[in-house]
């Protein structure tokens, strides 16, 4: 009796013993492997110039393919001294077996050609040494200030090419800047070049969030209050959507830019979501809660708007279902975030998989994702782990990549990192503070 | 055969043994933690040092969240952790308390204000605004907190009497908030701390037509470091003259 006992008290300690080693595995999910990549060859273009700027213009163009594919995480680039195969010249072919002694998978050749002043001729081809074949090729005409966007697209074309789906580094970023003295509204493009003053108030501009590749919407003082605008980036011309007297803020654009959410202040009330037309009318009240609700992100579909409400004492992440109306006792938040006393920034992935948020951690900030679909149903992941502050996470338009501010360097810059390679990679950096980056969609599906 | 179930069921028992012993490791840890923690407060570092305290306290939740998930090792790390950083609020607490024990005996405490608040040395007579300044001074809060301290209330009841001495004076409240969080949340928690100082001003008679709010979150910060001492001095209502 005595021995079943002892039997049955050890069998239930190494049961025990097990559950907690299989509790401890959870930390150590990762979203997925990083994919294999495929290597790539991009020679110098080939260059037909009148004139003597043509060799570095190329240079910059074929760099600039290379730089945008390796960001991706998909491509790793074969090193020219390996090969230093001139481009063949007009209809002559590929040396296919030398390509593939390299290891090489596609190769890109590009070819440059001045046609008149200011005007040029960019035609770019992908080959895929598998099939000895082109995959894709492309030419296109422009001004010079327009080369660098049709590499873009140009890679925007090859990642689909190798994976299904379309790159997002034809795309602009907006930021807020204090390079000024003052902060304000900052674009570029997505790898951070030419970039851009587009307010000067000399008051504050906060909160950039992009209604089209052309328009973006912000919170700007002009009026000594917190009031929502919409600015053209290119005429530079603003109109006023949201101004009741307290906080107007974070606007958030909804699928296909039909409708806009903010955090608005109604008077005698405390800041609820609302929901509005893109012009700021017809406001719809979503929450209302005697709590600070706040920071909207539309799933994709429109079907959710997650959001940050101290309504539990401290900032945390809920959801509300959109399609059960404003919040009440039948349609009441669903609290998403459990763990860490300071949750912020929800932003979610274009593909609606993730939602990308900011976590306290002690005295430092790091970026998190909640995976609706992970293997074991919604699971946290850890993104970034330093001692310093990484926040404001937007994702790109492809959902692979999301850009950041940090203070890594003691001043806040914009940072990407891949949600697969996790190797994060900085895009401004400016001894002033760059912060709330947000990614515009892709220009190509959009325009302008 | 007999001897081989037993020498498993022997190794079954020091590995449940050595389990168990991580679990009582841990458990110590968190007592302790407590223990430092309730030090820490006892010398006031709630009050003193908020932010090493609501650390240390987090570390404590979350290492017995840890523990009651059967964690043990990372338990017991965050409950060293809660212990250190108890430990810290404490040892800074008691070097603030004395510091401002030290600036209340010094002789002429209406002269200690901050050097920002100190008004011109011109003979000329100042200015209202210039008044307002010397008069009117930045309330302070803790972090993620819009609440007024006894100390604040004592403050506002004076800021209160001088605008009963002004009364053609309309105010401006702002409310700031250190670096450390979103740059949205900042916002709805300096709107919170500016009506905080709204309220309680009203409450005491001013009247509510003369005072606007405004919060400029974390957006302009009064000292630029990054360390507790300039945190301290940004999350703050200020009082500027409305034109």
């Amino acid at each position: 009796m005595l021995k079943r006992m002892f039997i049955g008290v050890c069998l239930m300690a190494l049961a025990w013993v097990i559950s907690a080693e299989e509790s401890g595995l959870e930390e150590f999910i990762v979203i997925s492997k990083a994919p294999k990549k495929a290597r790539i060859a991009i020679p110098s273009f080939r260059l037909e110039f009148q004139s003597e700027e043509g060799f570095g213009l190329g240079e910059e163009l074929s760099g600039l393919l290379g730089k945008d594919l390796t960001r991706s995480g998909f491509f790793e680039l074969v090193p020219r001294p390996s090969y230093l195969k001139p481009a063949p010249a007009q209809g002559e072919d590929e040396d296919w077996q030398a390509w593939s002694m390299l290891n090489t998978q596609a190769v890109a050749r590009g070819e440059l050609v001045e046609l008149g002043p200011d005007q040029y001729q960019l035609t770019l081809k992908l080959f895929d040494t598998a099939t000895r074949k082109m995959a894709v090729g492309k030419s296109y005409k422009g001004s010079r200030t327009s080369l660098r966007r049709m590499v873009h697209r140009f890679a925007d074309e090859t990642i689909e090419w190798l994976t299904g789906r379309r790159g997002g580094f034809e795309s602009r970023l907006a930021f807020v800047s204090s390079k000024s003295g003052r902060k304000e509204i900052f674009v570029s493009d997505s790898d951070g070049f030419s970039p851009a003053q587009l307010s000067n108030t000399r008051k504050l501009n906060l909160s950039p969030a992009w209604l089209s590749g052309s328009s973006l919407y912000f919170v700007g003082y002009d009026r000594a209050n917190p009031d929502l605008y919409l600015l053209d980036i290119f005429s530079k011309e603003k109109k006023l959507v949201s101004s009741q007297p307290g906080l107007n803020i974070s606007p958030a654009v909804g699928p296909a830019g039909k409708k806009l959410a903010a955090a608005l202040e109604s008077p005698g009330e405390n800041l609820d979501l609302y929901i509005l037309n893109p012009d700021g009318s017809r406001p719809l009240r979503v929450t209302s809660h005697p709590a600070a609700d706040l920071e909207p992100a539309w799933s994709p579909d429109g079907h959710y708007l997650a959001f940050v409400s101290d309504r539990s004492g401290a900032p945390q992440i809920y959801m509300i279902d959109l399609y059960q109306g404003a919040e009440s006792a039948g349609n009441k938040p669903v609290r998403l975030t459990t763990q860490g006393s300071y949750n912020t920034s929800p932003a979610w992935s274009p593909d609606g998989r993730y939602l990308a948020y900011t976590r306290r951690v002690g005295n430092q900030f790091d970026l998190y994702l909640i995976d609706f679909q992970g293997a074991s149903g919604r699971t946290e992941i850890q993104l970034t782990s330093t001692p310093y502050n990484e926040e404001d996470p937007s994702w790109s338009p492809d959902g692979r990549m999301l850009v950041y501010s940090s203070n890594k360097n003691g001043n806040y810059d914009i940072f990407e990192i891949s949600i697969f390679s996790k190797e994060p990679m900085q895009i401004t950096d400016w001894p002033s503070d760059e912060t709330q980056p947000s990614w515009s969609p892709s220009l190509y599906e959009k325009g302008g | 055969m007999a001897k081989k179930i037993l020498g498993l069921l022997f190794l079954v028992m020091a590995l449940s043994l050595l389990h168990s012993c991580g679990a009582k490791d841990a458990k110590k840890a968190i007592d302790a933690a407590q223990t430092a923690v309730d030090d820490a407060k006892a010398a006031g570092a709630d009050q003193y040092a908020p932010d090493e305290y609501k650390s240390a306290e987090d570390y404590l939740t979350k290492a017995r969240e840890q523990y009651d998930q059967r964690d043990y090792k990372p338990s017991k790390a965050s409950a060293l952790a809660a212990k250190d950083q108890a430990e810290l609020a404490k040892k800074r607490a008691a070097d603030r308390k004395a510091e401002a024990e030290k600036a209340e005996a010094a002789p002429t405490p209406g002269q200690t204000t901050e050097a920002y608040n100190v008004s011109s040395l011109s003979e000329q007579p100042l200015s209202l605004e210039e008044q307002a300044r010397a008069a009117l001074k930045d309330v302070h809060f803790d972090f993620d907190s819009a609440e007024l301290s006894e100390e604040n209330k004592q403050l506002l009841v004076e800021n209160s009497k001088w605008l009963e001495q002004h009364p053609e004076v309309k105010l401006t409240i702002e409310g700031h908030c250190d670096e450390r969080g979103s740059t949205e949340y900042n916002l709805a928690l300096g709107e919170r701390r500016a009506k905080a100082v709204r309220d309680y001003l009203v409450s005491l008679g001013v009247d509510h037509s003369r005072l606007n709010i405004v919060s400029f979150g974390e957006s302009m910060p009064l000292l630029p470091g990054h360390n507790e001492e300039a945190w301290a001095k940004n999350r703050r209502a200020h009082f500027a003259i409305s034109k």
